[in-house]
């Protein structure tokens, strides 16, 4: 369980990106994501460029007039990392130990 | 290495970030419905200022309209069957006070009902996210507004007001 502790998901704007992902059923908007985490607009798009990288998420631009329109969803890798970095927490929580 | 507080506090971020995720898919959800019952305050209200004799037939199609919108719209969100529930029952609720005060004072009615609903929403703020609360305070605020300060033009005011207020918010809602 050591193993499932995920440096990249476990800091703190990635972790509720990839938690408010994992629970919603479609993809989100980069509106809602900032709402959720309360970033600025560069520090979320910098940890969402992190995470599409790692291949936890996947982020799709699409044209809005003028605008471009960003959204994001948990890839199947994105999801198991976070469940799995969870299940670490909550060893390390009833008293087991990390590699971090 | 992270310790048991640092655990602590991560799983806490988490459920926060997913309580706050539940609450603004709320909001988006319940946008297009609170449209499309301020349309129907604004269309029902209107017509008891302007044209008394269509006003019940209107809010009673305005009201079964806006039932089957939410119970239809509820249906692409499994956790909101509750929801569609109660608007059923408030619709249900709405016919029927109506029909019972109407005849009393149709204005009274109107206004009771109208703080009813205003109420409702309200209280669902508890459970659902402040908006809501907000939303109840402001169709409370413009149904008293109306009634002591401009009782002849009431229905206008619940129309305007009450009706404007949820379209108004609905439109917020949507952007959550």
């Amino acid at each position: 369980m050591a193993d499932a502790f995920d440096e990249i998901v476990h800091q703190s704007v990635r972790l509720q990106i990839m938690a408010a992902l994992d629970q919603a059923r479609a993809p989100l908007g980069f509106s809602r994501l900032k709402a959720i985490t309360r970033a600025t607009d560069g520090n979320l798009g910098a940890h969402l460029a992190t995470l599409a990288k790692a291949g936890y998420v996947r982020i799709d631009k699409t044209p809005d007039g003028a605008r471009t329109r960003t959204s994001a969803a948990i890839t199947e890798a994105g999801r198991t990392a976070f469940r799995n970095h969870v299940a670490a927490l909550r060893v390390i929580l009833d008293g087991g130990q990390s590699n971090a | 290495m992270i310790d048991r507080t640092q655990a602590a506090d991560a799983l806490a971020a988490i459920e926060g970030a997913q309580a706050r995720g539940s609450i603004l898919a709320g909001y988006a959800h319940a946008g297009d419905i609170l449209i499309a019952w301020g349309m129907t305050w604004i269309v029902g209200n209107l017509a008891a200022q302007v044209a008394p004799a269509i006003a019940d037939p209107l809010w009673f199609i305005g009201i079964a309209a806006s039932v089957l919108f939410t119970i239809l719209r509820s249906r692409r969100n499994p956790h909101s069957g509750r929801a569609a529930l109660l608007a059923l029952i408030a619709g249900v609720f709405i016919i029927v006070a109506g029909l019972l005060i109407g005849d009393v004072d149709a204005r009274l009615g109107t206004a009771l009902i109208s703080l009813v609903v205003a109420a409702i929403y309200a209280g669902l703020g508890l459970w659902i996210g402040p908006r809501f609360t907000l939303l109840g305070g402001a169709i409370a605020a413009a149904i008293l507004i109306g009634w002591f300060a401009f009782p002849a033009r009431l229905y206008l005011w619940l129309a305007f007001g009450g009706g404007g207020a949820l379209v108004v918010s609905g439109l917020w809602f949507r952007r959550a």
